[in-house]
């Protein structure tokens, strides 16, 4: 035919798929062409109509479909991933169940660690604010090192203002503060009129620049503004504050500021949670010396000028302080600057930081122990995938397609997974504040930054999850796959046990710890403290008179008191055991004996009546008087450990550092811990009240009965007798709770540690446990066909995971003992560690995991061998 | 729940269907035609017969490679399927291809049409201006 070298033209550029239908379309109208218009014109024609399919429509064609197809890709590994979770709905929920648990814990962690990195981060120009400390060059008799020489930021701001910015300097004191009839004891913070432009807190109504700077008046916060007059603008309104000095005094409000972040190194230096602020005029009501003078303590913040160097800042600060300070003053000591970043992370020997450190360290493991779960069962659970995998290899699937089509659905197990924590936690959270006795913040209020941590960890926990299950899978060659054959079922094997052994040893050192934790601090709570503490009411909110007239004023109440039949007996003293016990320590010696060389003691106040409220043991002597004897000035008590040291006697005289006159030895008592057990008993010495001319709380030993109702009969009698002053109270028992708070937290940390883990572990060997097995198949086939039975089945995959448990034990024991005595070593008194402790946790784990292997292989084990054996 | 679905898409009062395909795809006006054609002739609809068809009964002379491109552009959309029908001597023993209208094609010239018919709806018509 002439017309072919067209028709030749088309097939050249015509897709083949394409071809036959417009070949066939275009001969049939030139067929027609020829009948209608002639030859000459149809073949133009066919030219024409040729030409006119050359065009991107019809070239392009074959690649128009791949763009359609990636979507239908994911689609449809999306639906095989929700196949394969419905069928295997088992092994789903426990993958998923790990994950959720792991990130739902580490986010609890994660937020309250979040929280703690936030502390100060609102104080204006953090990164200039540093805060004095001395370095004292003894260590007898010392103040806490946050005491500086009041003068010593003043001077420094005077001679150095190129380096030295501003300063503020306070003392704390609990006051009472009341508005009519309303009284509430409030921590106070009495200091520098720079206060509010030093660390930049919101001044909601006032003049900051002239709030603090004339007597009798107050700054307070918005919180108690409310509390007192439901209402934030209250400048000009006055309340009345309960002075040590002169007595009751009016104070103006001259500034309301805003509330400040409940963590924070200023207002909550110490935990003081300090809610109201007075001058620097009201120190002589509170006897706290004047703040420019060398020899008065206090508190004092620094702010650096910008570019200034801390180092070259505190080296200024010392030669100032060698330079201007009388020479007992500056001699013992040194100046060091800290700043206030990271000050709430260090102080108290860094215990934050520590806290901080040892829970990222468990959120890690647990975290880990999740993804080795879901690797192993990934694995264990990726047999019946393997065909799939095949299939897809066959009809044209490349490995990385393979390689991302896993790996997709690791990281969407893990967005699921993160999601469903995020729920979790809003539902927890209240719950584990509580428990943990820490503030955790609802989802809602975290900020952006902790969002993209989150999206980043849960990216890294899928690719970690995904990565080895997806390579191993995607490696595996064609014919293998197809086959249902791993291609290195050894390494695989290994690499699982290494996993799994990994977590029993983790496990059980956990379970070991918390065992030993919570031994160690029932030992505690049920131990003999020396004193009795059931039934004591301790009430911090007296007046603080501490005259000769003051003190017979709370003789008067102490008798008032007795008259109720529910209060057995009633002291008057500076503290209570385990509740800000002691003022200060100081040296005392026999008399006549330079007192520098004796023994540093904690010096105590307390009355007569201290002996009964707390059930003393007295060894000799008496607690100070016998009944209806008169005062006698001048005696004192010590208890055993003092007076062994000492080796002195009732009726001896001893001296006392910073006291002119000689004390008697009136009784010896028996030694209790009036600190907590971390702490060896120290010496103490108690001296009376009005020797030492203070006291800080009334003490009641309530009669049996009805609690609550001895509580209302006390503060009845209380609102009598101090109409001034509110009722704040506390037991003895719950303060002994406080003291060991942290290692009560620990406890429950821990405690829901081991659960978590337990879980984890547990569902990691059920996952093993059918890899194997299934791995097996045909093994326990012929094994049955030549006579095994079932119990030599069971006792053949056990024995696996018993060695493998047994080396895990023998592995942590030693670790384990060693962390466990490094722990207790932080106590003075602490329980003997005994066997029993390793042997129950290490049992008990060993029989739940046998029998749960049992269970999970006997499936297998009664199966027909026939049935395994014919299965290619 | 399919069989309310199902119920919704042939209930003639409730246009469910037009506003879910409205929203996925847009037909032009010359595949709206080719669409029709695939609709009329049945299992006669190839690309010279639509050509033809076109001819005949809107009087339109259209090109034989539109008419491919956009059959083909139908199939991709799903409004149309197709298979290789039976060899004839006519063509050189050439195969046609059969285009036969799917569901999805028929329920979008419908939506299409009822739009349309909405539209004109709302154009005065036939008004006598009485002066």
């Amino acid at each position: 035919m002439e017309q072919s070298w067209i028709i030749r033209f088309l097939r050249w550029f015509c897709p083949p798929h394409l071809l036959e239908e417009i070949e066939g379309d275009l001969l049939q109208k030139f067929e027609r062409d020829i009948k209608l218009f002639g030859e000459r014109k149809a073949k133009r024609r066919l030219l024409c109509n040729t030409l006119r399919f050359f065009r991107p429509g019809i070239l392009l064609r074959n690649k128009f479909s791949i763009e359609h197809n990636r979507a239908t890709m994911y689609k449809s590994y999306f639906k095989i991933m929700m196949r394969n979770m419905l069928r295997q709905k088992f092994y789903s929920a426990i993958t998923m169940l790990g994950l959720t648990v792991g990130i739902t814990f580490a986010l609890l962690i994660g937020i309250f660690i979040w929280g703690e990195l936030q502390v100060n981060t609102d104080l204006k120009e953090i990164d200039r604010l540093y805060l004095m400390e001395t370095n004292y060059k003894t260590d007898e008799g010392n103040q806490p090192p946050f005491f500086v020489p009041a003068l010593l930021g003043q001077a420094a701001i005077e001679q150095y203002p190129t380096l030295f910015e501003k300063y503020y300097r306070f003392r704390d004191r609990g006051i009472t503060v009341s508005k009519d009839d309303h009284h509430v004891r409030l921590q106070s913070m009495i200091g520098d009129s720079t206060f509010f432009d030093m660390f930049g807190f919101r001044v909601l109504h006032g003049d900051p620049q002239n709030a603090l700077n004339k007597p009798n008046t107050i700054v307070i916060t918005e919180k108690i503004a409310r509390q007192f007059f439901d209402r934030s603008d209250v400048t000009g309104e006055s309340l009345t504050v309960n002075t040590e000095v002169n007595g009751l005094k009016e104070h103006v409000i001259t500034a309301v500021i805003a509330d400040v972040q409940e963590k924070n190194s200023v207002t909550d230096f110490m935990n003081s949670d300090a809610q109201v602020f007075l001058p620097q005029e009201s120190r002589v009501d509170f006897n706290l010396g004047f703040q420019d003078e060398w020899n008065t303590s206090i508190i004092t913040y620094l702010k650096l000028t910008e570019g200034t160097f801390p180092g070259e800042a505190a080296a200024t600060l010392n030669k100032i302080l060698q330079k201007d300070a009388p020479q007992d003053i500056s001699s013992d000591k040194t100046i060091v600057l800290n700043p206030l970043s990271n000050y709430y992370l260090l102080t108290n020997h860094g215990a934050v930081q520590k806290l901080i450190i040892s829970l990222s360290v468990i959120v890690a493991f647990i975290l880990l122990l999740a993804i080795t779960n879901f690797v192993n069962i990934s694995i264990a659970s990726s047999f019946s995938r393997l065909k799939e995998v095949g299939v897809r290899k066959v009809i044209g699937g490349v490995k990385r397609q393979v390689l991302i089509q896993f790996l997709s659905e690791s990281l969407l197990l893990a967005i699921v997974s993160g999601t469903l924590s995020l729920l979790l936690y809003e539902i927890l959270h209240h719950y584990f504040a509580e428990v943990l006795g820490v503030s955790l913040p609802s989802l809602l209020e975290m900020d952006l930054l902790f969002w993209w941590y989150f999206l980043m960890g849960i990216v890294v926990i899928g690719l970690l999850a995904g990565l080895y299950p997806s390579f191993y899978l995607s490696s595996t060659g064609t014919i293998e796959s197809l086959k249902g054959k791993f291609n290195s079922v050894r390494g695989t094997l290994r690499f699982s046990r290494g996993l799994v052994g990994f977590q029993f040893l983790v496990a059980v050192f956990i379970l070991v710890t918390s065992v030993v934790m919570s031994r160690q601090i029932s030992y505690f709570m049920e131990a003999d403290l020396g004193y009795d503490k059931s039934q004591v009411l301790i009430v911090s909110s007296l007046p603080r008179i501490w005259t000769e007239e003051g003190m017979n004023k709370m003789e008067i109440a102490k008798r008032e008191f007795l008259t109720s039949p529910r209060i057995n007996s009633v002291s008057l003293s500076w503290g209570s055991p385990n509740f800000n016990f002691e003022p200060y320590k100081a040296n005392i010696n026999h008399a006549g004996q330079p007192v520098e060389k004796g023994i540093l003691t904690s010096m105590s106040s307390a009355d007569e009546a201290y002996v009964d409220v707390y059930g003393l043991k007295l060894l000799d002597g008496k607690f100070f008087f016998d009944e209806g004897e008169p005062f006698q000035a001048n005696r004192l008590v010590l208890n055993e450990s003092a007076q062994k040291v000492l080796g002195i006697h009732v009726g001896d005289k001893l001296d006392i550092q910073f006291s002119d006159q000689p004390f008697t030895v009136a009784g010896i008592v028996k030694d209790f811990h009036f600190e907590s057990m971390h702490e060896k008993i120290k010496p103490v010495a108690f001296l009376h009240n009005r020797d030492f001319q203070a006291y800080r709380y009334f003490s009641f030993k309530l009669n049996p009965g009805s609690l609550e109702q001895s509580v209302q009969e006390v503060e009845q009698l209380w609102k009598d007798i101090f109409p001034n002053d509110p009722f704040v109270y506390a037991f003895t028992d719950d303060r002994l709770a406080i003291t060991y708070q942290t290692e009560l937290q620990l406890r429950k940390a821990t405690t829901v540690a081991s659960v978590l883990i337990l879980i984890i572990v547990l569902t990691g060997v059920l996952g093993l446990v059918s890899l194997s097995v299934a791995k097996r198949n045909k093994e326990i086939g012929i094994r049955k066909v030549l006579g095994a039975t079932v119990s030599n089945i069971l006792l053949l995959i056990s024995r696996e995971y018993a060695f493998l448990m047994i080396i895990a034990f023998a592995l942590s024991i030693p670790v384990n003992y060693f962390f466990i005595s490094q722990w207790l070593s932080g106590f003075a008194y602490h329980m003997e560690v005994s066997g029993w402790m390793f042997i129950v946790p290490i049992l008990a784990l060993f029989c739940i995991t046998i029998i749960m292997v049992c269970a999970q292989s006997f499936k297998t084990a009664i199966s027909d061998p026939v049935k395994s054996l014919k299965h290619e | 729940m399919s069989d309310f679905f199902n119920k919704l898409y042939t209930n003639p009062y409730i246009s469910l269907t037009k506003h879910i395909e409205m929203n996925k795809e847009y037909l032009g006006e010359f595949e709206e035609l080719v669409l029709t054609m695939v609709g009329i002739l049945q299992e006669e609809a190839y690309g010279n017969a639509i050509v033809n068809e076109i001819k005949d009964r809107v009087g339109r002379t259209c090109n034989l490679s539109a008419v491919h491109v956009t059959l083909y552009r139908l199939e991709d959309k799903g409004y149309v399927k197709s298979s290789m029908g039976g060899s004839t001597n006519a063509r050189g023993g050439r195969r046609k291809r059969i285009f036969t209208i799917t569901n999805a094609g028929l329920a979008m010239l419908k939506a299409m049409k009822e739009q349309q018919m909405q539209l004109w709806k709302l154009i005065p018509q036939l008004k006598i201006v009485g002066n």
